[in-house]
């Protein structure tokens, strides 16, 4: 099992959580498997890409930011209550995408978009490859990213210690719904390969 | 004889300085109480053959026979195994106060002891007994041995009442009535028999929630978590050995015991950390035992209905189940309440609905958001368990090492009435830093969501410092060797913000806490410290600086920190740089890189 490690960079990015009482828009931390994967397969039109990240851990970078404004009803042409959201800034962040017959084809740097916003110039993100990560040695250590549970053993995921669960929204492909699937978040203690976790404390 | 046998009063001689063998108490014979209690103070001992102590008599029923094993659990519960001579110690030594040298006030006159004696013999129950000589019980030594002298008489006499009791009515751990045969060494052989055959279970529960908390009725989650804890304190109360706001230790003798627990709590949607111990009786005295419990890779998740998939709504709050209750219509057609009919539609599960729908405690909170956000300060305290091990470890080992030299690590068990005893002084501690906190700002500008989270209304965000005058006042009155440490148990969060802010991003933010103090100026940059440099870090607050520099550098950093951190080392401009010098001589030397003194100059400037 090999990965491609990517290093991503945005100058602002919104991973949008759901809205918390119309009025707030909270930006998820990591780069859940559903958002990059999603971004990978729309920008190479490739359905096999399974990939996650998570943001570098340095003061420097991913700093969270706040925007406000008022979204408009497209029918009603009125302004709806202002929404403050949050998004970071200087972002920097590991991906890791499966390596197979089509994704081995992936460019060294290429550009995606992601994440909501896109219309306020959010989103624009740029990949460059690092290296290739054979994943042979399996840790046990705490979950760096957020993987549906189906997909764990896509990831090199041997076994669950302690799962930490979230669900994860899974489109339906060329419908504008899906569903919410179980899925291991950030915090999970799982015997995985090394460069998903962070090793295992005391 | 007339009330039934106080496991609690079985060592009352012991604030005397009578010996505890009874050598030479022939004087008083004439004096003893007629009760089932003087029963037990007299039967609860029964040595090894081999052992060096002898006394008078030795369980001859089934209550003090339990009440012997009772007193041996909360003994192996607390004392240690360092053989080493020296001078004894009647009092108690706090090993987070050292400094504190409480008199011996032992009763050594003979008209003390009768006085006692014939107290003793109107039958009092533990609380009166307690509340007429609480001042000996809380400073006398468990144990007066060199060494051993670290947690108080009244702490091993509350632990004995709760294995007695809990000993009393297992259904598990039984004693037969004819199994008591009154010969010494026949009861000696029955209780090796049953630590033997005996098993204590131990958990350490960890509640938690993945609510995230928006409007400030979804705070009531910390209630309900309250509420439950609190119950299960209550009804269980002879088996919690440890508890905080969001975690309790508990034994117990079946493992359905803890099934029961853990389903009320994830029937309220919380999941839990789950670490459970089995331990044969005899195992108990053995070194090491509280580390050796709770093991980290010991630990398991318990959720509760987790489906593999939800359709589309999902709660809004929890993320974790479908949102079946539109808020805030089925809110208003159930309760008839038309306060909230405006408030923007939200779906929510069975479950955050019914935390939501609950009758906000919070009034203060709630107009001060609704009132155009004012300035808020989130202040959290917090124990951590983990780290409090290993801090006892480390101090009682430095104790032990200055009355014996030879003196090593394995020695300096922490033990769960050191625990007990540590959790009396926190207890203590947060009782005054509450109080202090309503005194400094005001019931008015104060908000308990619980007894160790509060948000008070600000004026400006240096009143954070006065949060922590009030902290380092108590630390340096009850835990001083916790400002000498690193890592020590104690932790404090503190976040400024505008009331609307959205709780669950502090929340996120404190529950990642490491450092003992982390000061979030939400937006403006963040304070970690540790409480070694509380002094100092209060001292620095009120020093002189020239406030239109502390104003250009918060000002230059909003445009860029780069700027700001290049006009900090700028000795271009004179009166500013000896503001900037003047923050450099009191902040570097507490290991703040320049971020943290940015952060600290916009605290000073009051933002």
């Amino acid at each position: 099992m090999t990965f491609l490690e990517y290093l991503l960079r945005s100058d602002a990015l919104y991973l949008g959580e759901r809205p918390k009482g119309n009025i707030f828009k909270p930006c998820i931390k990591t780069i859940p498997f559903t958002q990059i994967t999603g971004a990978l397969r729309k920008k190479f039109e490739i359905d096999d890409i399974k990939a996650v990240g998570y943001l570098v851990e340095d003061e420097d970078f991913n700093q969270p930011n706040y925007l406000i404004y008022s979204p408009r009803d497209r029918y009603s042409n009125l302004s709806k209550i202002p929404l403050q959201v949050e998004f970071l800034t200087n972002v920097l962040a590991k991906v890791f995408v499966l390596k197979t017959e089509s994704t081995e084809r992936l460019p060294e740097n290429f550009e995606i978009v992601m994440g909501g916003l896109k219309s306020k110039g959010f989103g624009s993100c740029t990949l460059e490859k690092q290296k290739e990560i054979s994943a042979q040695k399996f840790i046990p250590g705490t979950l760096r990213v957020r993987i549906p549970e189906e997909e764990v053993s896509s990831f090199g995921i041997k076994r669950v210690l302690r799962p930490v669960y979230g669900y994860l929204f899974k489109p339906t492909p060329h419908t504008f719904t899906g569903v919410y699937v179980r899925s291991l978040f950030e915090g999970s203690e799982v015997v995985g390969p090394e460069f998903l976790l962070e090793p295992l404390g005391g | 004889m007339a009330r039934e046998l106080i496991p609690e009063l079985h060592d009352a001689l012991k604030i005397t300085t009578l010996k505890h063998d009874f050598s030479d108490f022939d004087r008083f014979a004439k004096y003893s109480p007629n009760t089932r209690s003087w029963q037990g103070i007299l039967q609860h001992h029964c040595p090894d053959r081999e052992s060096e102590e002898k006394f008078p008599a030795f369980p001859t029923d089934k209550e003090t026979f339990l009440l012997h094993i009772a007193d041996g659990l909360a003994a192996n519960f607390s004392r240690h195994a360092q053989s080493f001579r020296g001078e004894r110690s009647f009092v108690i030594h706090k090993l987070w106060n050292p400094d504190l040298k409480p008199e011996d006030k032992r009763l050594r006159q003979d008209s003390e002891v009768i006085e006692l004696l014939q107290f003793l013999s109107r039958d009092p129950t533990y609380e009166e007994f307690y509340s007429k000589y609480k001042d000996i019980l809380e400073t006398r030594a468990e144990d007066a041995r060199p060494g051993w002298n670290v947690t108080s008489l009244n702490t091993h006499l509350i632990l004995t009442g709760k294995f007695y009791r809990f000993l009393k009515n297992s259904e598990v751990l039984k004693v037969e009535k004819n199994e008591i045969i009154p010969d010494q060494d026949k009861i000696r052989n029955l209780r090796n028999r049953k630590y033997s055959e005996w098993d204590l279970y131990l958990a350490r529960l960890r509640f938690r929630f993945n609510q995230k908390p928006f409007r400030t009725r979804d705070l009531a989650i910390f209630d309900l978590r309250q509420e439950l804890l609190d119950q299960i304190i209550q009804n269980y109360q002879d088996n919690v050995l440890f508890s905080t706001t969001d975690e309790i230790i508990i034994y117990y003798d079946k493992p359905t015991f803890l099934e029961d627990i853990v389903s009320v709590f994830l029937e309220h949607s919380f999941w839990l950390a789950v670490n459970e111990e089995k331990r044969r009786f005899e195992e108990i005295s053995s070194k090491k035992l509280l580390e050796s419990f709770f093991q980290r890779r010991k630990e398991r998740h318990a959720y509760g209905d987790m489906p593999s998939d939800i359709s589309p709504p999902i709660c809004e709050i929890c993320q974790m189940a479908y949102g079946s209750k539109i808020w805030p219509t089925d809110y208003v057609s159930s309760h008839h309440d038309e306060e909230v009919a405006e408030e923007a539609i939200e779906y929510l599960c069975d479950r955050c609905f019914e935390i939501r729908s609950r009758p906000s405690r919070l009034k203060k909170l709630k107009e001060w958001t609704e009132a155009g956000a004012e300035n808020v300060l989130w202040v959290k305290l917090w124990l951590d368990y983990d780290r409090l091990v290993a801090a006892l470890r480390e101090l009682y080992f430095d104790y032990l090492k200055a009355n014996n030299p030879k003196a090593t690590k394995e020695d300096a068990t922490v033990r769960f009435s050191l625990i007990w005893e540590f959790q009396k002084d926190f207890d203590l501690f947060l009782e005054c830093f509450q109080k202090n906190l309503f005194e400094k700002f005001g019931q008015e500008r104060t908000e308990t969501l619980i007894r160790d989270f509060f948000c008070i209304k600000a004026e400006n965000a240096r009143d954070a410092f006065a949060v922590l005058e009030i902290l380092n006042a108590y630390l340096s009155k009850i835990f001083p060797q916790f400002k000498r440490i690193s890592d020590g148990p104690i932790k404090l969060s503190i976040a400024y913000c505008r009331s609307n802010f959205p709780f669950f991003e502090i929340w996120r933010l404190f529950e990642t806490h490491v450092s003992d103090l982390e000061l979030f100026l939400i937006g403006h940059g963040k304070i970690a410290t540790s409480f070694k440099y509380l002094d100092d870090l209060l001292l620095a607050s009120g020093a002189s600086y020239r406030k239109s520099a502390l104003f250009k550098l918060a000002e230059v950093s909003k445009i860029s920190e780069k700027l700001a951190e290049l006009k900090f080392y700028d000795r271009s401009e004179r009166g500013d740089f000896e503001t900037y010098e003047s923050l450099k001589r009191n902040l570097l030397p507490l290991g703040m890189d320049f971020r943290s003194m940015l952060t600290f100059a916009k605290l000073v400037e009051g933002l």
